[in-house]
C-alpha cells in the first residue's frame, strides 16, 4: 500500500505513558475559592540545551494563605532523559517557586541562549533566569515585573521590533484572600464556584524589555490597560499582516480581546470590528484557552478557544483584511464541543497529513456540575481531526477512557519520533502524558531555530509562527514542526527571522529535525 | 351540573295539553341527551307562551347543554330580563365563559353565587372568569368560598396562594407608585432579596429603609440577620440592641395592622389596612396577603399528592433555578395529570435548562404532532439550536415565525439560526424584528454581524455602535449599584 492510501487510513492515537509523578496540587476548600479551580500550566521548552524538550508545570499552594506548604506544593521540573523517562531537577534547578503558581511561559529574554521563565500566579508573579548550568536564578524583583493582581498567563513576543522580548500578562478579576460569597444551591447546601461576574475585571500587563534584565511597565502607555478583562489565555499572530505581533487573549464571560500592534509602541483593541471578541450570537463565554495559528492553511492565522459546555469552542477564520468569521458551526466544531468544557487547546497536526487537528483538555470548571445539569465534571480529552477545514471526531484516540479534571495542555515532540505528544495537567491528579502512537502518519519535518521566537516559516504552503504561548496558561519553546502527508520529496523551507531576514532552504529532507540558525547579514 | 332537575320549575307554568305534551317531550329529549332537539321544542313553547322566562331559561339552558352558546346567550338574557329562576344566571354565565367572553360572565355568575352561596361549580366558574380577565380581587372571594366548601381540592388551595400573591404584588405595585421613596417601599424590596439570599443587595435596602423610617420594627433585627449570614456577629449585636430600643407596639392601645399581623390574624390585618392609602397600610396588605398565599400552600402541601402540589413545588424549583429539581416535580405532575400541555411544556424547558436535549424531544415530539403552534415549533427549533443544529432548526423557526411574526423570541433565534448557517441576507429581517427584545446588547450584535457578513459596512457599524452604547450603559447601571451595594458596619 502506498502511504496516500494509509494517510487516508491514518488514525490518531495516543498513549497515556505516565513517567511523571506530578500531581497539581489545587488545594480545594469547602469555601469554593475560584482560584483553586484555575491552575494547571505548563511550559515544554529545553532547558538544558540537550535537544530534548523538558517540562515544567506551575503548581498550587494553600489557600487562602497562598503558601506552599511543602515538597508537594513546589512547581515542578523534569528534565527530558529520552525514551519516555523524566528526571525530577526541581530542587537542583531551583524552581521550586513560591504562591500560587498558575501559568508558565518560557523563552530566553535575555538572548543568551538559554530559555529562561516566567511563571504566573497569583498576586505573585515570578521571572527565572536560566543560568545555563542547570540552575535558575529568581530575578523577579530586579526585573521589575512584581505585581499584585491574579495572573493566570503570560507571553513573550517582541512587540517593539527591538530585538528584545517583551512580556505580556494575562489578568483575570480581583480576588482578596477575604472573599467568602456563598455560591450555588443554599437549599441543598450546595456550594459551587463563584460566577465570574463577582471578579471584578483587570487590566492586562505589558512589560518593555529594557534589555538589561530590567522590564518597564508600559502597560498604561502601550494602551493595554485601558481595557479590563478577565483574561485566561494570551497568544500571538500578526493577523493583519502589517509585520507586527498582535495579542488575543480571552476573557472569561467577557468579549475577549485583540490587540493590534500599531507600530508605534501602542496597542489598539479591536477585537469587536474584527469578530473574534464574540460568538455572532453576541453573549460572552466562558473563554479559557485559546491557539491562534493557521488550520486551514491559506497564509492567515485563526483562533480557536475553549469554553464551557453548551457555548462551543468558537473557531474564528481570519478572512484577511483584519477580520474573522464565525466558523464555529461550519467546521463542525460546535456540533463536537457543544457537551464538552475545555481548558487547553491547540491546532497540531498529530497524523502529519498536512492539515492541523484539534486537541482539547477537558473538564467542567464546577465539580458539582451533575447535580445543576446534564454535564460532568470529569471529562476526557478529545481530538477531532481535521479534513478541508472541516472536523471530526476521533473515536479510538485513546483519550477517551481518562476521565479527569483536565486544565493545561502543551504539545511538542518529546521523543522525537516525528509525531506531536501532549501532556496534560489535571487538578489534584498526575500529570497526563499523551504519547502520539498513530500509525500510517505522513511525512514530516521539524525545524529547531536558534534563537528564533517571532520567526515565520513556509513549508508547502503551510504556514507557522514560532511563538511559546499556546492553550490555557502554557508555553511551548521547541521545533516548529510541519506534518508533510505523502510525499517524500525534499522541502523548500522559507524562513522569515523576526530580524526580517527571509532564508529559504532548498531540498531540505523530510522526516528529520533540522536546526537552523539566522545567516550572518 | 344539576341541570334536570330544574326543568319542571319551566315545565309547571304550562297548561293546555299539547304545550304538556310537547315540555315532556321536551324533558325526556334532555334525559336523553338529545339538547338540541330538546331546544327547538323548548323554542315553539317559548313563542306559544310569550314572556315565559322559565321557558326561555329551558330553552337557554338546553341550547348550552348541546354547545349552542351564542345562541343560548340572547335568549338566556331574555330569560332573565323576565325574572326567570336563578339557574339563567348560571347558565347565561357558563354561556360567555365557552364564549370567550369572560368579563360578560361576571356578573350573572355572581348572581347565581348569591343565590347559591355554596354552588361549587358556580364557584369555580368565577374563579376562571376572574382569572381570565386578570382580576385576581374578583376571584378571591370564590377562592376563599371554594376553600370552605371543599378543601380536599388541591386546585382551589393552589390557586388560592396565587391569588394571595398576585395581590400581594399589586399592592405592592401600587405602593411603589405612590411612595416610592418610602421606608416600607425599601423594607420591601429587601425582603425580596433576603428571601432569595441576595445578601448585599438586601443590606442596601434595609438600610435605605431606615434611614426613611428608624422606627420602623424588624428593619435592625433584618441587617443585624444580614450581619450574622455574612460572618460579621460582631456588627449584628449594635443592631440587635437598636431593635430592642424600638419595644413592642402598644396592641392594647389600639388596633393596628401591625398588631393584627403580629397576632398572626391576616385578614384582620387587611381589614384595618384596606381604608387607608398610606405607604405603612400598602406595606402591611403586602404581608399579610403574603403570608395568607404561605398559609394556602401550606395546606396544599398537606394534602395528599396532587398535581397542583407538584406544580406548585415545580414552580418553586424553577423560581430558584433548580431546574433538574423542577423537571422532577413537572413529570410528577405529568403523572398525576397526563397529558397537560401546560405541564409538559414546562418540563420541556426545565429539561432545555438541564441540558437534557434527547429527553426534552421526547416530551415534545406528541405536543408538536398533536398541536403545531408557532409556540410548539418555536420550542423546536430552540430545541435544535441548543444542540447545535442550525439547520435543523431553521424549518421550525421558519414556521414559528410565519404562523406569528409578533413572536419576536422565534425571530431572534431564526436570525441566529441563519447566521450559524451562513445565509446572513435572510437573517436581517428577523434580527431587525427582534431588537424590542434587546435588553444587553447581544442582537444588535447579532445584526451588525449579519450586516457585516452580508457586506454592508455601514449599517454593520451602525448596528455595532448601538451594541456598545447599550453595553456601555449596562456597565455603568453595573458599577453604580455595585458601589451602593456593600455591606458596611452599623
Amino acid at each position: 500500500m502506498n502511504l496516500l492510501f494509509l494517510l487516508a487510513l491514518a488514525q490518531v492515537r495516543f498513549e497515556n505513558v505516565g513517567g511523571v509523578d506530578f500531581v497539581l496540587q489545587n488545594h480545594a476548600t469547602p469555601q469554593k475559592q475560584m482560584i483553586e479551580t484555575m491552575p494547571g500550566g505548563i511550559a515544554i521548552f529545553d532547558y538544558n540545551g540537550d535537544g530534548r524538550p523538558d517540562l515544567f508545570f506551575a503548581n498550587g499552594a494553600t489557600v487562602p494563605a497562598l503558601k506552599k506548604e511543602g515538597p508537594k506544593d513546589w512547581n515542578r521540573l523534569y528534565r527530558n532523559d529520552g525514551n519516555w523517562k523524566f528526571t525530577d531537577v526541581t530542587e537542583s534547578a531551583g524552581l521550586q517557586g513560591e504562591g500560587y503558581a498558575m501559568g508558565a511561559a518560557a523563552a530566553d529574554f535575555d538572548g543568551d541562549g538559554h530559555v529562561d521563565l516566567f511563571v504566573a500566579g497569583v498576586q505573585r508573579n515570578l521571572l527565572y533566569r536560566n543560568l545555563g548550568n542547570g540552575k535558575f536564578a529568581d530575578v523577579t524583583a530586579k526585573s521589575g515585573i512584581k505585581s499584585s493582581e491574579w495572573s493566570v498567563a503570560g507571553g513573550w513576543f517582541d512587540y517593539d521590533g527591538d530585538g528584545r522580548l517583551d512580556l505580556l500578562v494575562a489578568n483575570y478579576g480581583q480576588w482578596t484572600k477575604m472573599q467568602d460569597r456563598f455560591c450555588g444551591d443554599a437549599a441543598r447546601n450546595l456550594r459551587i464556584y463563584c460566577h465570574p461576574k463577582y471578579f471584578e475585571p483587570r487590566p492586562n500587563q505589558l512589560y518593555r524589555n529594557l534589555g538589561n534584565g530590567v522590564f518597564e511597565d508600559v502597560s498604561v502607555k502601550s494602551g493595554i490597560a485601558a481595557h479590563k478583562g478577565r483574561g485566561m489565555a494570551v497568544v500571538f499572530a500578526d493577523y493583519d499582516a502589517d509585520g507586527r505581533l498582535d495579542a488575543f487573549v480571552t476573557n472569561d464571560n467577557l468579549p475577549n480581546f485583540l490587540f493590534r500592534n500599531l507600530g508605534n509602541g501602542k496597542f489598539e483593541e479591536v477585537a469587536l470590528l474584527a469578530g473574534v471578541a464574540l460568538l455572532d450570537h453576541g453573549k460572552p463565554i466562558a473563554s479559557m484557552g485559546a491557539d491562534f495559528r493557521d488550520y486551514d492553511n491559506d497564509g492567515k492565522p485563526d483562533i480557536v478557544l475553549t469554553a464551557l459546555n453548551g457555548e462551543t469552542f468558537p473557531v474564528f477564520r481570519n478572512q484577511g483584511g483584519g477580520s474573522f468569521s464565525d466558523q464555529t458551526f461550519a467546521s463542525q466544531v460546535a456540533r463536537l464541543s457543544n457537551s464538552r468544557s475545555g481548558w487547553g487547546v491547540g491546532f497540531v497536526d498529530f497524523d502529519n497529513d498536512g492539515a492541523k487537528d484539534l486537541f482539547t483538555a477537558n473538564s467542567h470548571v464546577n465539580d458539582l456540575v451533575e447535580k445543576f445539569e446534564a454535564a460532568t465534571y470529569l471529562q476526557a480529552n478529545a481530538v477531532f481531526r481535521q479534513t478541508k477545514g472541516k472536523f471530526a471526531e476521533v473515536p479510538e484516540s485513546g483519550l477517551q477512557s481518562t476521565l479527569a479534571a483536565h486544565r493545561g495542555a502543551a504539545f511538542a515532540d518529546l521523543d522525537q519520533d516525528g509525531r506531536m505528544d501532549a501532556v496534560v495537567t489535571v487538578l489534584s491528579g498526575k500529570v497526563e502524558i499523551w504519547r502520539n502512537v498513530s500509525e500510517n502518519s505522513g511525512h514530516w519535518l521539524q525545524l529547531d531555530l536558534v534563537r528564533g521566537l517571532g520567526a515565520r516559516v513556509e513549508v508547502d504552503g503551510q504556514h507557522q509562527l514560532l511563538m511559546s504561548s499556546v492553550s490555557y496558561a502554557s508555553s511551548v519553546l521547541d521545533a516548529v514542526h510541519f506534518g508533510l502527508g505523502a510525499s517524500a520529496e525534499p522541502r523548500r523551507v522559507t524562513i522569515v527571522w523576526p530580524s526580517g531576514q527571509r532564508q529559504i532552504l532548498n531540498g531540505v529532507k523530510v522526516d528529520q529535525r533540522l536546526r537552523v540558525s539566522e545567516p550572518a547579514r | 351540573m344539576r341541570l334536570l332537575c330544574l326543568i319542571p320549575i319551566a315545565a309547571a307554568l304550562l297548561s293546555g295539553q299539547p304545550l304538556e305534551q310537547k315540555a315532556a317531550q321536551a324533558r325526556s329529549l334532555m334525559e336523553a341527551g338529545r339538547f338540541a332537539d330538546a331546544a327547538l321544542l323548548w323554542a315553539d313553547l317559548a313563542k306559544a307562551v310569550p314572556g315565559n322566562g322559565g321557558l326561555l331559561l329551558n330553552q337557554g339552558m338546553s341550547l348550552h347543554m348541546s354547545g349552542a352558546d351564542a345562541k343560548a346567550i340572547p335568549v338566556l338574557e331574555s330569560a332573565v330580563k323576565l325574572g326567570a329562576p336563578p339557574p339563567a344566571f348560571l347558565f347565561l354565565g357558563a354561556s360567555y365563559l365557552r364564549t370567550n367572553q369572560p368579563a360578560k360572565a361576571l356578573a350573572p355568575l355572581k348572581r347565581f353565587a348569591a343565590a347559591d352561596p355554596n354552588h361549587v361549580e358556580v364557584r369555580l366558574m368565577l374563579v376562571d372568569a376572574a382569572g381570565l380577565t386578570n382580576q385576581p380581587a374578583e376571584a378571591l372571594p370564590h377562592l376563599e368560598a371554594l376553600a370552605n366548601l371543599d378543601p380536599q381540592r388541591p386546585a382551589v388551595w393552589y390557586q388560592l396562594g396565587r391569588t394571595y400573591e398576585e395581590l400581594a404584588f399589586a399592592e405592592f405595585t401600587q405602593l411603589e407608585k405612590l411612595f416610592p421613596e418610602s421606608g416600607p417601599h425599601f423594607a420591601l424590596l429587601a425582603e425580596s432579596r433576603s428571601k432569595v439570599s441576595q445578601n448585599r443587595a438586601a443590606f442596601f435596602f434595609y438600610r435605605q429603609a431606615l434611614a426613611k423610617s428608624p422606627n420602623m420594627r424588624g428593619l435592625h433585627q433584618a441587617l443585624a440577620d444580614i450581619y450574622r449570614r455574612t460572618g460579621e456577629p460582631s456588627w449584628a449585636l449594635s443592631e440587635d440592641v437598636a431593635e430592642v430600643k424600638l419595644g413592642e407596639p402598644n396592641c392594647a392601645a389600639a388596633k393596628t395592622p401591625e398588631c393584627a399581623f403580629t397576632a398572626g390574624n391576616f385578614p384582620q390585618t387587611l381589614a384595618l389596612a384596606r381604608p387607608l392609602r398610606t405607604a405603612d397600610a400598602f406595606y402591611w396588605r403586602v404581608r399579610a396577603y403574603d403570608a395568607l398565599a404561605r398559609k394556602a400552600f401550606g395546606r396544599l402541601g398537606q394534602l395528599p399528592e396532587s398535581a397542583e402540589g407538584y406544580r406548585f413545588q415545580a414552580e418553586a424549583h424553577r423560581d430558584a433555578n433548580r431546574h433538574a429539581e423542577a423537571a422532577a416535580a413537572w413529570r410528577e405532575a405529568l403523572r398525576l395529570a397526563p397529558g397537560q400541555p401546560d405541564f409538559a411544556r414546562e418540563l420541556i424547558a426545565a429539561l432545555l435548562q438541564t441540558k437534557q436535549y434527547a429527553e426534552a424531544q421526547k416530551e415534545l415530539d406528541p405536543l408538536l404532532a398533536k398541536s403545531p403552534t408557532a409556540d410548539l415549533n418555536f420550542l423546536q427549533g430552540d430545541l435544535f439550536l441548543a444542540q447545535q443544529q442550525p439547520d435543523q432548526a431553521l424549518p421550525f423557526l421558519k414556521k414559528a415565525a410565519a404562523q406569528d411574526p409578533r413572536l419576536l423570541p422565534a425571530r431572534a433565534a431564526l436570525a441566529r439560526a441563519l447566521l450559524q448557517a451562513g445565509q446572513p441576507a435572510e437573517a436581517l429581517p428577523h434580527a431587525t424584528a427582534a431588537l424590542p427584545l434587546d435588553a444587553d446588547g447581544s442582537l444588535h450584535f447579532q445584526l451588525a454581524r449579519a450586516y457585516q457578513a452580508a457586506g454592508q459596512t455601514e449599517a454593520a457599524a451602525a448596528a455595532m455602535a448601538k451594541y456598545q452604547q447599550i453595553q456601555a450603559r449596562t456597565k455603568a447601571q453595573e458599577r453604580v449599584v455595585d458601589e451602593q451595594v456593600k455591606i458596611t458596619p452599623p
